[in-house]
């Protein structure tokens, strides 16, 4: 059998040689590339203070990928310079704290009529497995993913993970953020978008092994005649279906997912506001999912709604955008959380979140991001400030 | 299922690989672009990549030297599959001054992997196993005109001689520090480097270079005095040094060193002489000389004679101890005007006990510059003398076979074996067959040539080890057994690459 595949290996190229469509995968290849600079401070009243200070981004190089058959690979870096402490508690490099390179992305795509399946290594971006871009180096995942139409109006999603590699890490493994997958994650994904100013999502997450999730979402906005938009929508997460590795009370997933949201909205020329609810009636925590940073309303820099021992969480946003100068944009945003739960092994605290960013040009940006989380409990009061520019090519 | 992946991975990834090889074929004409802002040399720089499939293996029933002294363990099979390459891009130069990063990985792909076939270094092993591996290997800023060329980070330092990339696995050496070429006087060129890292071929840390030239006390753990807790085992290290340098498993341990280095290459018509001069603070100083004289012996036919001469001491607070030895070789060579190539080269290496390991040299840090380094021995070893002899044939220009070029090599290493002598090892040769295709070029390529499109490497070498010693009577006069003891084997190789 390995015989046959060194046959496959060796002569494959004498086979397909003649292939003219395959030479404009190379000649319209396209390359993408970030440098990212982030510095995280991390103070809390314990002293267990961190910040480090790194410098990264990623180089990406696609063949054309409106051909049937593409390939695609990426590397994202994360190196430390500078004075540090604790850097492995900023989560920007390994889980040691030592710099970290990996391979995100290396897949062999195929492009049909409305449809794309796509197998290796591949960030990925659904409710409760996303890259999670929060640091420099993303989660990414290992497996086969397919995205197509099934249905008039549907867009039909069908994935199945058998590895996983966080965001602290070089390497692809067996284990999830909450627990080892053993036998993978298969995930169906449904899309409807056929009805008037209403978007439906559900996703379906199956790991026997660990636990599996069903989600679904409604999105339904208006549009006026000036162009501002009110919108209202509307999530629900439920897991079950206990595996050998399922770990109920564990903050990031477990097989006791029970949390509802909603979430409000209205979004003008240059300010936007939301008002976001949640209740996790659930003990498991929803924090990381199955991997990256779960998608739910309340969700800020660092507090969330996304705990366990059901919190109930409200999230207050507000977003205004400068007007345009001669050096570019700038958006300034304030959010307050505030979450109580209704389980005494629980943490209750409020948050007070601002962000400044400025665009400079479309590919290049400055970030500073500000958080205090004030525990109502023991637990230690925290401050997260993050300073993040970026220039992407 | 997993099987099936793999193979519509491999049909998809050389179905793409072929068809880069056909659009090589197509007239490449751009337009030149004036880089006036920072976004323009972001956006107009260049991309170079290698996808390769690399593959080896080693059967032998001990096991071999270089690798792993100490490990005499039966039943040894060494091997290792991959696919990987390297992705790197450099930013086109705005005012002389560019930035470039590259990305270097190996993994794992069909083949034997297994943990215990470890030990050739195609794969990150540094865990236990064979895994994948990714580094960010270049990431440097250059300033480059007509005469000066400086470049500070990591980069990749093909021709310094004793630091070059020895790109003999999945992916080469890099280096980390800064670098200054000057070629402002007609005929010469001066390198002048300050080096504070390597990385190793399957590394994916860069390391000082007292551990980059894998220094080890041989026998394990020390005690405060310097003298082997083991004392079963023949201590490498000889002199007085500071025994807390090392660790548990006698591997260095202390400060990092850097290596300051300058080197001076001259050529005028049919000579060339070449000094360098390599200083790792606080461990050794070498020099390195190597001069080619080559002329026109007929019409069809040129030769040429070169020599080389090198000689390493210890340095400052000798972290190694004793360092006191040296090699030289002799080289002729003859080639044809229609693709033929013969050499014959010898090599001797000092012997001195009172010298690490002998005399042995260090040469970890790139190429071993030996004439007779091969596949396998690189002739650094204490006391060798080595005589090789080979020829290239170049198929496609002698009309044979077009695209393909093959080698031959054969040498004998004599190595001290008398029983009195502490750093006795087993004489041997090895014969070696290397052959290049390409489905680039028909002729006018070597062995290892940079070309761009696709291209396969073969090579294989057999290694004779000679075994008639009294292994027995030199445990009895030194005390332990003789540090390694190597059977005959074969080492195979294969390479596919594809290089854009």
């Amino acid at each position: 059998m390995r015989f046959k595949y060194v046959l496959t290996c060796l002569f494959s190229p004498v086979f397909i040689v003649a292939e003219s469509s395959i030479v404009e995968a190379f000649e319209n290849a396209s390359l993408h590339s970030q440098i990212k600079f982030f510095s995280y401070t991390i103070e809390k009243e314990t002293g267990e203070d961190a910040y480090a200070n790194a410098i990264g981004g990623y180089l990406k190089y696609s063949t054309d990928t409106k051909q049937i058959l593409y390939a695609t690979i990426q590397f994202h870096t994360s190196q430390a310079i500078g004075y540090n402490h604790n850097p492995e508690d900023t989560a920007l490099f390994k889980d040691n704290g030592e710099a970290l390179t990996a391979n995100s992305e290396a897949y062999i795509g195929w492009n049909g009529t409305d449809r794309v399946l796509k197998v290796g290594n591949l960030m990925l971006d659904t409710p409760m497995i996303n890259d999670d871009r929060t640091r420099i180096v993303p989660w990414s995942y290992q497996g086969m993913a397919y995205t197509g139409k099934a249905f008039p109006d549907t867009k039909v999603q069908l994935y199945h993970i058998s590895q996983i590699r966080s965001y602290t890490s070089d390497t692809y493994t067996k284990e999830s953020a909450s627990g080892q997958i053993g036998s993978g994650i298969t995930m169906l994904g449904l899309h409807y978008y056929g009805l008037n100013n209403i978007a439906l999502k559900s996703f379906y997450y199956y790991a026997p092994d660990l636990y599996s999730t069903f989600i679904v979402q409604a999105n339904y906005k208006l549009i006026f005649n000036n162009e501002d938009l009110f919108c209202l929508n509307m999530q629900y997460f439920n897991s079950g279906n206990a595996g050998k590795y399922a770990d109920t009370e564990n903050k990031n997933g477990g097989d006791d997912i029970d949390l509802l949201a909603v979430k409000i909205g209205y979004d003008a020329e240059d300010w936007r506001t939301s008002l976001s609810y949640s209740q996790n009636f659930g003990i498991s925590g929803i924090v990381k999912g199955y991997g990256g940073l779960s998608k739910v309303f309340t969700t800020s820099m660092i507090a969330n709604g996304r705990g366990n021992y059901k919190p109930e969480t409200w999230m207050l946003k507000t977003e205004y955008d400068f007007p345009y100068g001669k050096w570019g944009q700038s958006e300034m945003a304030f959010t307050y959380t505030n979450t109580r739960t209704k389980d005494s092994r629980g943490d209750d605290f409020d948050a007070y979140y601002l962000h400044w960013r400025h665009q400079f040009k479309i590919d290049a940006s400055l970030y500073v991001r500000y958080e205090n989380l004030e525990y109502k409990n023991d637990k230690s009061d925290a401050n997260y400030l993050r300073i993040i520019a970026s220039y992407r090519f | 299922m997993e099987k099936m992946h793999r193979t519509i991975a491999i049909a998809a990834l050389f179905i793409l690989v072929a068809g880069a090889y056909a659009a090589d074929n197509e007239p490449n004409i751009e337009e030149p672009v004036v880089i006036e802002t920072i976004s323009d040399a972001f956006k107009h720089g260049k991309v170079k990549g290698l996808l390769r499939y690399g593959a080896q293996h080693r059967d032998s029933n001990y096991h071999v030297l270089q690798d792993a002294p100490g490990d005499v363990s039966n039943e040894k099979v060494q091997s290792y599959s991959a696919i990987g390459g390297y992705l790197g891009y450099e930013t086109a130069p705005l005012h002389n001054i560019s930035l470039g990063a590259t990305f270097y990985t190996s993994n794992p792909f069909l083949g034997s992997n297994a943990d215990d076939r470890k030990g050739l270094g195609g794969l990150y092993e540094a865990d236990g196993g064979q895994d994948s591996y990714h580094v960010l290997g270049e990431a440097f800023i250059k300033y480059q005109n007509d005469e000066h060329r400086v470049v500070v980070g990591r980069q990749e330092m093909p021709d310094y001689r004793f630091i070059s990339l020895s790109n003999i696995r999945f992916t080469p050496f890099t280096h980390e520090g800064a670098t200054y070429e000057n070629t402002s006087i007609e005929g010469l060129k001066l390198n002048v480097a300050y080096i504070t890292g390597q990385k190793d071929r399957n590394g994916i840390e860069f390391q000082d270079m007292v551990r980059s030239a894998r220094v080890k006390t041989g026998c394990g753990a020390v005690d405060v005095s310097g003298q082997c807790i083991d004392t079963g085992s023949k201590q490498t290290i000889r002199g007085d040094y500071d025994s807390s340098n090392f660790d548990a498993f006698g591997n260095y341990d202390g400060e990092d060193k850097e290596m300051p280095m300058i080197g001076a290459i001259y050529s005028q018509n049919n000579f060339t002489a070449e000094a360098w001069n390599y200083y790792v603070n606080d461990f050794v100083n070498t020099l390195y000389l190597y001069g080619k004289y080559s002329f026109n012996a007929s019409k069809d036919w040129k030769l040429a004679l070169a020599t080389q001469y090198s000689n390493q001491q210890d340095v400052g607070s000798s972290v190694a101890g004793n360092v006191d030895t040296w090699f030289y070789g002799l080289k002729a060579e003859a080639t044809s005007s229609n693709g033929m190539h013969f050499f014959l080269n010898y090599n001797e290496v000092s012997y001195n006990e009172n010298s690490y390991d002998g005399g042995s040299m260090f040469v970890r840090w790139g190429t071993p510059q030996m004439f007779n380094s091969f596949q396998v021995q690189d002739s650094e070893l204490a006391g060798t003398k080595s005589v090789g002899v080979g020829a290239q044939f170049d198929l496609g220009a002698l009309g044979i076979l077009d695209s393909t070029v093959i080698r031959f090599r054969y040498a004998d290493y004599n190595l001290p074996d008398d029983l009195s002598m502490i750093d006795a090892r087993q004489d041997r040769t090895e014969a070696t067959f290397d052959l290049r295709y390409s489905f680039t070029k028909t002729s006018g390529f070597g062995i290892f040539t940079q070309m761009d499109g696709l291209s396969i490497q073969f090579r294989i070498a057999y290694d004779n080890f000679k075994n008639d010693y009294d292994y027995v009577g030199y445990k009895a006069i030194h005390g332990y057994d003789f540090n390694s003891v190597t059977d005959n084997f074969v080492d195979a190789r294969i390479y596919i690459d594809y290089v854009f």
